[in-house]
């Protein structure tokens, strides 16, 4: 059925693609050559057609063009950057010398703001906008949200994983104005969808509104700010067609590695000697048994005696490959626009490949957008639009254990490569069989070979139908606009389970692999006659019992549904705008609805619905004085009937100095523009509330949690039990946030462009729990979240470009950078408390640590400093070299009382990008430097600590421990090697350092083949490029880890570099 | 113009055909349905109170506190056991300076499954039935007094556990929400304990005397009337008749013993009528807490008890009591236990040469310490295992011998694991709740007897009435006009059935000496049952209890006379030594702590709580 809609789709887009061709007429030649004003030089690739038809050529290199068109007919040259020029044919009519004019790019650019369009010199809002075609440049990451990182000041995104189809990165804007949901409202054409799996190629802008003036529209969705993708459309203009190929290599951005295994060996010996544990020493004999097999090269992935892999090496492959190609066809009459796009990504793996015929247990992604935009003026007055656009996504992967439950978690997997043990067991054994830890588990080769893969599906379909009508019958300047859009999307999930794999128990597993664990005596060595030692075999212990060898039966299920939604939007808005003299008037009354309905598995959850209605007033006075009033009366079915409907406004002003007669005479030509602007409204966030707040409910307690048993001589069992469940808070309400800003806009010289923008946030009734509710209530019993919580936000954005040339060097800078700081204001502190112990004055997320100030230098250090209450942290189990904590409340005990929040929280309060770029005779070049600062994380501690879970792996830098003849350092080194680190490797200052980083975010140079050379190809344009993606990094954590990842449960961060082509014709 | 009309009514039709707004959002779920999912009739009802039971609601004290795997018992915070993990929450709490201690941690902690927490959420369930049982839509008015007279007893079940660890609390009788008042001020212990009976005497109007077959393991009437004496019990002690403001020792409150003693009596007149409960005798001794086979869920010793409690006995009963080699575990949680104290051991009495028991303190016992096992009091084998003590057989029915002596395996294993190596053992094993065959050695029996938690039993009552009679007449023979009985014959009946015999003259005729006796008689027949700690609490003698800076003692038995090298000894294999002769010596374990004062006979309330009301006080010198 699917599959059959999916045909449909293509058929009725390929039937539109069709359409556009249509027959030329018979007629006169005319030629002629077009050049630039100001350079008097030919322009390549200007757009020249006949008015009202879809015939059209392009001006070649020299800037000539020849057309065949009767006379009558009108010319039309278009060029990206300049004015529109139009011809109508007469034969004295003389095209030797068209002249095409650089449009004022600032004054007619427009930018997208919530529900309409507006000229970016007369918006009053603080909206930063980037181009799809800025976005193609960023090294052919696969997601929108990681696209945009660096491109717009105050939009901050963080990816933690590289998972092929799960690689989205968290956003959000202007930093943290609230400790609930902080992610922005994301709308791809005008709807809330899924905006990462949208193709880069469809992209027309991307519109960040940040102020309340651009979000106040928004109401009770737009506090955390809202983002508007706006998808390409057709134009009046020769049909266009472009292709883009992208090959790509990938390979992970850091990669493990440990210190050698007799060193692991001795520093486990010493570990064990220090906590005191002489029971499970390691003999020399062993350590040296080792020393002579490793310096001999009897050693390795295969060797069964002195087994040692490096499981990244082994299943890690040097270079992984991802393709994306993109095919999409744009032109149009005055009748009739189009947009057409299809592209397909092939997003590979950087693990190696055990593909075999029955699964193939690889990370890979492939994806197939398509896109068709049609806009239809069915009268004069009347534009109809249709949209109609998806994907299908297929995602794949080893067959995780569902450990947690989480159908798509990578806690279990991931998490091998710092954990495991490289020396207990080889891969397999010379016998053929496989190897395995003590307890069956950690063979990785055997889990990515042999467990089976897993398959996600997803389905997403984007239906938009939009109607304007002029209505200016009844009044000249206003407008009509109905719109009706439709997103469904589906998931289905395919599994093949080879069966139970490393002692995992699976829902589907029917049997197991064999695996051994072998242990070897190599205290006492065995001298053979042909000269060769080996070693008794003490241990052979056989994990799981198979039906038949190498007949594994294979479980699973295929094309399990698991989800769909299915969102219907409908909006109606009237529009106005008129010029009265010096006056500029515009309004807007609108209204919408939406209704959502979604399963997740089993059973149907209630649909959400929402309602806005929306009005702005905008007045200009000579283009110079700007006002502008946003209201929004918006609603969230989350909370409360009375509690639902709220009102949310916003007013601006603005005033365009340098359209001022004394600045103009003051300032001359160099001032192209000053702009002053400043916003103040009140917006609200419903994102983070829970649904049904405002309900009591009672549950069945599940059995298996415990039973209630009576009777004297036999059991009766009394059920069901029952639980209450979360107390309900009638009165919760949204986040109510008031937000001002001011903005400046400079442009000077038409080459270099300033905006700063400094903004302050009040969030108020952010929902929380109560954090003063006595044990006698809280125990036992969930409670309601209340509308309690402040916080304040504030901080600045700065966004610079300049744009030039030298001789034929065009170049180009922009540069954002972005600050913001946010504390929290109240958080229901106990009024008691000690300041530090109180969330108030803090910033959101901050983190509790304790201070430590360098290592126990002596028995005497130890007994002399305060008794601690931390496992393994009493004075009788400390030893000289590890961590001194403060005692920071001096109360004579080390305890968490006395961990002190620390100044930097764990995502960026100060973030910055770099783009430099330029092009010199067809070769272009672009680079984007992006850097997250003050930024703070907890170190992976299996980097931190030797022998992670007890296995004998020591860290590189193990040697580097505290010793008694090393000289004090000022500050904590690293301490003594223990095997149970539980008080050394509590969160405090010595774990928590800084993950800032500089990184060259994108780089790409390309060359523009001239077009003389492609001519004869029937090719207008052809551009090659390489490109690159995370490049660099500099940083200061371990370079072990890459310093934006989640941690140590995920698919690494991937490093790109591609090759390709974009192709006009 | 014709268009624009048509227009406009076009642009009113779709205004009005819009359903007015807000409205649009009201088709979601609403709420007050699902109270009925509870309130529908008597089973519904029982299934909400009912959780109590089935979600460690009622504290199982032979698990309490999971805290690494169920080894943490209360009586390693009294002077009856030493507890042997190096990281146990034991030890933060014998430091002394329960305030720092982490809130979801053992005994003073007042979150996770820590008694405090769990009688709050036990309250907050009973006050939703005790409020609402008028909402129940069908409910006979036996089904009525099934459901208030179980709700009105745990009321004051969960209560108690509160006020006897923090004194005097708020009254709990409303259910809370968030929104209420909740800086309630607290009442002293005695208004508390006032509140508390009423709850009780509610209780034993409603509940019945014995429960239908399928009921059985609720708490009947008996349960009430013994709760209630033992309430006024703890109501009459000295720690009680403190304000909230300080803490002395002004000793009993007389008349409050009285009433204590006229409730025990009746108590016991209830028992001595009820055809199933009674005092087990003499023989079955061993059976009240290890009750034979697979099909027996309880003892008419047991008044009040956890019926349902489903612990895994093989580990967490294992890791309770066990060293190595008598279990297979290995790792944290096989390695440590709890070992009873020389102080406990030396409370057992000796018979002496004229047949009594006597205290070993005194002359008349005759008590050698060089042979410090011979004819003590038949509980001493019951309770405990002392070094070389034959101890059940392997697989191959080899006898095996406790290793817990100088120089044995088991000292050594303690000081060289990375689990114990900080701990200091005692020389004990506990054997009340332990049977030979169930241990991985041997025969890994672990489903041969069931050990529950009991809350009160019978022996208890009689001990309630013995202590209060004594202290509200300060005479053990004196009867209590409506009494049938004096302190000195309840305490006797306990002494007997024990096997002990009367307590000799000259200790029941000096009232000093007979204070001394119930509360030695109160230790031993109750030990590890969860009194003893609460008892030194209310009697107010911590200075008694624990002397000097090591105030824990245990015992080192050097054995001599016999063929095997240290090294021997030393082995696992040394279990199966017969070692019959040794030099025993009593020494300090040190590495046991009892840092206790005066603010410790109230446990602090919540740092966080105290915080955050302006009306919650603080128990003195917190």
């Amino acid at each position: 059925m699917q599959k059959m809609k999916n045909k449909l789709t293509f058929a009725f887009m390929c039937f539109f693609l069709f359409c556009s061709f249509s027959l030329k007429a018979q007629q006169k030649e005319w030629t002629g050559q077009v050049f630039d004003e100001k350079l008097n030089e030919p322009l390549i690739g200007v757009s020249v057609t006949i008015k009202g038809t879809t015939i059209g050529t392009i001006t070649d290199v020299n800037g000539k063009f020849s057309i065949r068109a009767a006379n009558n007919q009108t010319l039309v040259f278009s060029y990206i950057g300049y004015t529109s020029t139009e011809f109508i044919l007469t034969p004295d009519l003389n095209l030797a010398r068209v002249i095409m004019n650089e449009s004022l790019k600032v004054l007619d650019e427009v930018v997208v703001v919530g529900y309409g369009v507006q000229t970016k010199a007369s918006s009053v809002g603080s909206i930063t906008t980037t181009k799809g075609e800025d976005l193609l440049k960023v090294g052919s990451v696969t997601s929108v949200s990681e696209a945009i990182q660096g491109q717009m000041p105050g939009v901050i995104s963080i990816s933690y994983t590289s998972k092929p189809g799960a690689d989205a990165a968290d956003i959000f804007i202007r930093g943290k104005s609230t400790w609930g949901n902080a992610s922005p409202l994301i709308l791809v054409d005008g709807l809330e969808r899924d905006f990462n799996d949208v193709d880069v190629n469809e992209i027309e802008t991307i519109s960040v509104l940040k102020d309340a003036s651009a979000t106040a529209v928004y109401g009770v969705k737009g506090a955390n700010g809202v983002i508007l993708i706006t998808t390409k459309r057709g134009a009046n203009k020769k049909t266009e067609v472009s292709l883009t190929a992208n090959f790509g290599f990938k390979q992970p951005s850091a990669a493990p590695s440990w210190a050698d295994y007799p060193t692991s060996m001795k520093m486990f010996n010493e570990a064990k000697a220090n906590d005191k544990g002489w029971d499970g020493l390691i003999r020399e004999s062993t350590i040296s048994a080792w020393e002579n097999a490793i310096s001999g090269g009897n050693y390795g992935p295969y060797n069964e005696i002195f087994p040692q892999v490096d499981w990244w090496a082994e299943t890690v492959s040097d270079v992984g490959y991802q393709q994306n190609y993109n095919i999409n066809v744009s032109g149009g009459t005055e009748k009739m626009k189009y947009f057409t796009s299809v592209g397909y990504l092939d997003d590979g793996d950087i693990y190696k490949s055990f593909k075999n015929d029955k699964f193939d247990p690889s990370f890979n992604y492939k994806r197939y957008n398509w896109r068709s935009n049609f806009d239809f003026q069915l009268t004069n007055t009347t534009l109809l639009s249709l949209n109609i656009a998806g994907k299908m996504g297929y995602r794949n992967q080893p067959a995780f254990r569902a450990v947690t439950g989480a159908p798509d978690d990578d806690s279990w997997f991931f998490k091998f490569y710092y954990e495991n043990s490289y020396n207990s067991f080889p891969i397999k054994y010379s016998d053929g069989e496989w190897g395995a830890g003590s307890t069956g588990e950690g063979n990785l080769m055997l889990f990515l070979s042999e467990t089976g893969s897993k398959m996600n599906k997803s389905y997403q379909g984007f239906y938009d139908i939009k109607l304007e009508q002029d209505l200016k019958f009844i009044t000249e300047g206003l407008s009509m606009k109905g719109s009706l859009s439709y997103t469904s999307s589906s998931a289905w999930e395919s599994t093949i389970m080879r069966g139970m794999v490393m002692g995992m128990d699976e829902l589907n597993a029917i049997n197991t692999n064999i695996r051994y664990y072998r242990e070897y005596d190599y205290s006492n060595p065995i001298l053979l006659p042909d000269g060769t030692v080996t070693y008794n075999r003490i241990t052979n212990q056989r994990f799981q019992n198979e039906i038949s060898v190498g007949n594994y039966p294979v479980g699973g299920s295929y094309d399990v549904f698991s989800g769909y939604s299915r969102k219907l939007y409908y909006e109606l808005a009237l529009n106005y705008k008129r010029n009265f003299g010096d006056h500029k008037v515009s309004g807007l009354v609108l209204f919408n609805r939406k209704n959502e309905e979604y399963t997740q598995g089993s059973g149907l959850d209630y649909p959400v619905l929402e309602e806005d209605w929306v009005s702005r007033a905008t007045y200009a006075y000579k283009d110079k004085y700007l006002f502008e009033m946003n209201g929004a009366y918006t609603g969230s079915e989350k909370f409360a009937p009375g509690k639902r409907f709220g009102f949310f406004s916003s007013y601006s002003l603005g005033w365009r100095a340098s359209e001022e007669a004394w600045v103009k005479s003051l300032a001359g030509k160099n001032l192209s523009n000053l702009k002053f602007r400043y916003s103040y409204g009140t917006v609200g966030n419903d994102k983070g509330a829970p649904r049904f707040n405002y309900i009591q409910s009672f549950e069945n307690y599940p059995t298996y949690a415990g039973l209630a048993t009576f009777g004297l001589y036999q059991n009766y069992v009394w059920s069901p039990l029952y639980k209450e469940g979360k107390l309900a808070d009638v009165n919760a309400t949204w986040e109510k946030s008031i937000k001002q800003n001011l903005g400046i806009e400079i442009g000077l010289w038409n080459k270099l462009n300033i905006s700063v923008d400094l903004f302050d946030e009040q969030r108020s009734q952010i929902l929380m729990t109560r954090n003063t509710i006595p044990s006698w209530l809280s125990s036992g019993v969930s409670l309601p979240a209340v509308n309690l919580g402040e916080v304040k936000n504030h901080g600045f954005e700065i966004d610079a470009n300049w744009n030039d040339k030298i001789g034929k060097f065009n170049y180009y800078i922009k540069l954002n950078f972005a600050v913001s700081e946010n504390r929290i204001v109240y958080r229901d502190d106990p009024y008691a408390l000690p300041d530090y112990m109180k969330q108030a004055g803090k910033p959101i997320g901050y983190q509790e640590k304790y201070i430590a100030t360098g290592n126990f230098q002596s028995l005497d250090d130890i007994y002399n400093s305060a008794q601690s209450q931390i496992p393994g942290g009493l004075h009788n189990t400390l030893i000289p070299g590890d961590l001194y904590y403060i005692d920071y409340n001096g109360d004579g005990i080390i305890s968490p009382n006395d961990r002190s929040p620390h100044a930097y929280v764990n995502y960026p309060m100060t973030t910055g990008g770099l783009t430099i770029g330029g092009d010199w005779n067809g070769i272009g070049f672009n680079a984007l430097f992006y850097t997250a600062m003050d930024v703070y994380k907890e170190q992976i501690a299996n980097y931190l600590w030797d022998f992670p879970t007890g296995n004998i792996k020591a860290q590189p830098n193990t040697l580097d421990r505290w010793t008694s003849d090393k000289p004090i350092q000022s500050g904590p080194v690293r301490p003594s090697v223990h095997v149970n680190n539980t008080y050394n490797s509590l969160g405090s200052s010595y774990t928590y350092v800084s993950h800032a980083y500089l990184r060259l975010k994108n780089l790409e140079i390309n060359y523009a083949i001239p077009s003389k050379w492609l001519k004869f190809v029937n090719v207008a344009r052809c551009q090659v490029y390489v490109n690159g993606n995370n490049i660099f990094t500099i940083s200061s954590v371990d370079s072990r880890r890459d310093p934006e990842t989640g941690g140590q449960n995920v698919y690494p961060i991937i490093k790109r570099y591609n090759v390709g082509f974009r192709l006009g014709f | 113009m014709k268009y624009k009309i048509k227009f406009i009514l076009f642009l009113l039709t779709l205004v009005l055909i819009t359903p007015g707004c807000e409205s649009y959002l009201d088709k979601s779920i609403d709420d007050g349905a699902s109270e009925q999912i509870i309130y529908k009739n008597f089973t519904t009802m029982l299934g909400f109170m009912d959780r109590i039971y089935g979600d460690s609601i009622l504290v199982n004290i032979h698990a309490i506190n999971r805290y690494r795997n169920a080894r943490s018992h209360p009586g390693s915070i009294s002077d009856e056991l030493a507890q042997l993990a190096n990281d146990a929450p034991e030890h933060f709490v014998t430091a002394g300076n329960w305030l720092e201690t982490s809130r979801d941690r053992y005994e003073v902690g007042s979150k996770g499954i820590t008694s405090i927490s769990r009688a709050y959420s036990g309250l907050r369930i009973v006050n939703r039935v005790i409020n609402d049982i008028d909402k129940v839509q069908v409910l006979s008015p036996l089904e009525r007094s099934y459901l208030l007279g179980q709700a009105y007893f745990l009321r004051a079940h969960f209560y108690f556990e509160l006020i006897k660890r923090y004194g005097g609390m708020p009254i709990f009788d409303k259910l809370l929400s968030p929104s209420d008042n909740l800086d309630i001020p607290r009442e002293t212990y005695l208004v508390s304990s006032d509140w508390m009976i009423t709850d009780l005497d509610n209780a034993i109007k409603y509940l019945p005397s014995q429960w239908p077959d399928e009921h059985i393991g609720r708490p009947n009437k008996l349960s009430a009337l013994a709760l209630k004496s033992m309430a006024m019990l703890y109501a009459a002690s000295p720690l009680m008749q403190n304000g909230l403001d300080k803490i002395e020792n002004n000793g009993y409150n007389a008349e409050r013993a009285r009433q204590a003693a006229i409730a025990a009596q009746a108590t016991i007149d209830s028992i001595n009528i009820h055809p199933y409960h009674k005092l087990m005798a003499t023989e079955e001794y061993r059976s009240i807490f290890l009750m034979p086979g697979a099909n027996h869920f309880a003892q008419p010793e047991y008044l009040w008890y956890l019926r349902s409690a489903a612990i895994n006995q093989s580990a967490s009963m294992r890791s309770f009591w066990i060293t190595q080699p008598y279990e297979n575990k290995t790792g944290s949680e096989g390695t440590p236990y709890s070992a009873p104290t020389q102080n406990m051991v030396d409370l057992f009495e000796k018979k002496g040469s004229d047949g009594l028991y006597y205290p070993i303190t005194d002359p008349n016992s005759g008590y050698n310490p060089q042979d410090p096992y011979k004819d003590r009091d038949p509980r001493f084998s019951n309770n405990i295992l002392y070094p070389g003590e034959a101890w059940g057989t392997d697989l191959s029915g080899k006898q095996v011998y406790v290793p817990t002596y100088q120089g044995g395996y088991s000292p050594d294993f303690i000081s060289t694991n990375l689990f114990t190596n900080a701990r200091q053992q005692t020389g004990y094993l506990f054997k009340k709740y332990w049977w030979p065959e169930a241990n991985n050695t041997w025969q890994n029996d672990f489903a041969k007897y069931r050990i529950i938690t009991v809350f009160i039993r019978v022996a208890q009552v009689y001990l309630d009435f013995a202590e209060a009679s004594f202290e509200a007449t300060g005479s053990a023979t004196t009867v209590i006009p409506g009494c049938s009985m004096s302190a000195l014959s309840a305490l006797n009946v306990i002494r007997n059935r024990a096997g002990i015999g009367d307590l000799p003259a000259s200790i029941a005729n000096d009232p000093a000496k007979f204070r001394q006796a119930y509360r030695r008689e109160r230790a031993i027949e109750l030990m590890c049952e969860n009194h003893r700690w609460w008892d030194i609490r209310r009697w107010m003698i911590f200075d008694e209890v624990f002397v000097g800076q090591h105030p824990i003692k245990g015992v080192k038995a050097i054995p001599k006379n016999h063929p095997y090298t240290p090294i021997q000894l030393k082995s696992s294999a040394g279990i199966f030594y017969k070692l019959t002769e040794f030099d025993y010596e009593v020494v300090d374990v040190v590495t046991e702590v009892r840092n206790y004062s005066l603010r410790n006979y109230w446990y602090p309330l919540p740092m966080d709580d105290v915080a955050a009301l302006h009306n919650l006080k603080q128990n003195p010198g917190w």
